[in-house]
């Protein structure tokens, strides 16, 4: 190969990389990324710790010391773990606060889930708008901005209800309500709705749109074009996402509970309280298995929805 | 074979509703969730007055003491140090998370067909960095901040690796599963050509990844901003103690004000990711 043509493609290289396009975005991004990062670390009011090193470790050493199971400490014998163990979840508790926990998950997520479906086709780009999946409705002026006036809102509210932690709104609702399971459903329900909503939407904006585009040329609606075409279309994808909101729903219904209706997260607030922390810790160890148990069944179930597709 | 397959579909889909909403039933049942408990008067008294006053968020503290920090200054105050925890959280979290998601991710894996003993290597660092991740997510970030908080007290930096644990596992879990379900035909073709295993993982697969990576850890902000407000709840003084505070003395008004610097903040958010997405894309 002669030597110019080597040359040639050389120049060629730094021809392109002179050509390639410069995002500046991602550069200052970058940019602002690494600032926010030193602001975080350096402004200095944030380590005020009301401990010293002393009582740190103090504390530390009696947690650790606390924390092997009772019968266990008193007997030094691991063969007395088992007997604690089925005594807690009888008579501690621990067994119907396990079931409370998915039951607040299941309700929440099925309540969460069934308001999305009935609002989520507001929030669908290609759908409430003048021109629905591309055929012009015939609406102008006015009627066209309140159909895109509808859009706007309704995915301002599934954004807002998102940004609202379920922790938070448990709180503010156990204030309204009382101590009822009901303000802890809700607060579960209020956050997903946001989510499933927004994810939801997705889905519909990218389901194959012939269908729904025949519903709407033989003189279907929306409503129609939904229920018709885009939700039968997209049902796998939006149940692969229910089942992954109602995992998330049993790991925050472990914690919820700390806010006053028995759940786990009660139990562990309780044994703190009483420094009973071997119990603490077991209660900890029982809503990890739940969680990870709430995994498996939810990775299993969509993995069998994928199959059937 | 058409009809068959569609029927088995509707079956399926049929099933799947079924059980979703007799789980739902039964758990209302186990709750004692009953509708008409939601409807009394004091009740719907109590949510009336709390959602009239999101139409008119508090500008000043509803019960002004003299000498106080100005309302609004306390509340950039809260603000500034919501963002900052979350801030901090994922600065921990993700280089963590990025690190286990490498070692239980097999995507930049050599051909193992010729060397047992790393094989067995590999695959049990896999399983142990799995492990690891599942552990360090199974457990709430609240639940890590009570431990920690039992077992040394209460303090901000306990409380940002009490979120940062969690979340690299997370960050980790969803990291691997990207990165293995990715398309792999560039980096095939770099591997065909003679490039190294690792070479090619870092050329071929991780700038297709960048964008679902970056939008993944976008949403993983958007939660440890959450995640901050709700550890205002056991001390931290960010944007949820303040919501506790003025929760106590029924401001329903300053309380809308702080639900509103959530929206902003997690609007903020999104908009930045949306616009790296977008730039991202090839």
């Amino acid at each position: 190969m002669p030597a110019h043509s080597t040359e040639g493609n050389y120049l060629r290289i730094i021809e392109l990389r002179r050509a390639r396009s410069r995002p500046w975005v991602l550069y200052s991004s970058l940019l602002i990324t690494a600032a926010l990062a030193a602001w975080a670390w350096t402004a200095d009011d944030l380590y005020q710790s009301v401990l010293s090193a002393g009582q740190r470790s103090a504390n530390l050493e009696r947690f650790l010391g606390k924390i092997t199971p009772a019968a266990v400490r008193d007997s030094g014998d691991w063969s007395e773990f088992a007997p604690w163990a089925i005594k807690l979840l009888h008579e501690g508790e621990a067994l119907k606060a396990v079931g409370i926990t998915f039951a607040l998950a299941t309700a929440a997520a099925a309540l969460s889930g069934f308001l999305a479906l009935l609002f989520l086709p507001a929030a669908a780009r290609n759908l409430t708008t003048p021109n629905p999946l591309g055929i012009t409705s015939g609406h102008r002026g006015i009627a066209a901005g309140l159909w895109i006036v509808l859009n706007k809102i309704s995915r301002l509210i599934f954004v807002f209800t998102r940004s609202l932690p379920e922790y938070v709104l448990g709180f503010l609702l156990i204030s309204i309500l009382g101590p009822d399971p009901w303000a802890l459903v809700l607060a579960l329900a209020i956050h997903n709705f946001g989510i499933l909503g927004r994810l939801g939407a997705e889905v519909i904006e990218n389901a194959p749109p012939e269908p729904a585009q025949t519903v709407i040329a033989q003189g279907g609606g929306r409503l129609g074009a939904y229920l018709a075409a885009l939700l039968p279309e997209s049902f796998n994808r939006m149940v692969v996402y229910f089942f992954y909101r109602w995992e998330t729903c049993v790991r925050e219904a472990t914690v919820l509970g700390m806010l006053g209706v028995v759940s786990l997260g009660y139990l562990i607030t309780n044994a703190k309280a009483g420094r009973a922390f071997d119990q603490m810790v077991f209660f900890v160890l029982l809503g990890a298995l739940i969680v990870l148990a709430g995994d498996l069944l939810s990775l299993l179930v969509r993995r069998w929805l994928r199959f059937e597709r | 074979m058409g009809a068959t397959t569609s029927q088995r579909y509707l079956g399926s889909r049929r099933a799947t509703l079924l059980g979703i909403a007799l789980a739902a039933i039964i758990s209302c049942w186990a709750l004692g969730l009953n509708p008409l408990r939601l409807f009394n008067n004091n009740n719907l008294r109590l949510a009336g007055e709390f959602i009239l006053a999101a139409f008119h968020p508090a500008l000043d503290y509803q019960d002004p003491i003299d000498g106080a920090e100005p309302f609004l200054l306390t509340v950039i105050n809260a603000t500034l140090r919501t963002l900052r925890f979350a801030i901090l959280a994922m600065s921990v979290a993700v280089p963590c998370g990025a690190i286990l998601a490498f070692l239980g991710s097999s995507a930049w894996w050599p051909n193992l067909h010729h060397h047992r003993f790393l094989g067995i290597f590999l695959r049990s660092l896999y399983f142990i960095s799995r492990t690891v991740m599942a552990f360090a997510r199974s457990i709430h970030e609240l639940i890590w901040g009570l431990l920690f908080i039992t077992a040394i007290g209460l303090s901000t930096d306990a409380a940002i690796i009490a979120v940062a644990i969690p979340y690299s596992g997370i960050l980790a879990k969803i990291y691997a599963e990207m990165l293995e379900e990715h398309s792999k035909e560039a980096q095939l073709a770099l591997r065909a050509i003679g490039a190294g295993s690792i070479v090619a993982f870092i050329i071929g697969l991780l700038p297709r990844a960048l964008p679902d990576l970056a939008t993944y850890t976008f949403y993983r902000l958007e939660c440890a901003v959450r995640t901050a407000a709700v550890f205002g709840f056991v001390g931290i003084e960010t944007v949820g103690y303040r919501i506790k505070l003025a929760s106590d003395e029924f401001h329903y008004r300053e309380i809308w004000t702080y639900l509103y610097v959530l929206f902003a903040l997690i609007i903020l958010i999104e908009w930045w990711a949306g616009a790296i997405r977008q730039r991202l894309k090839p």
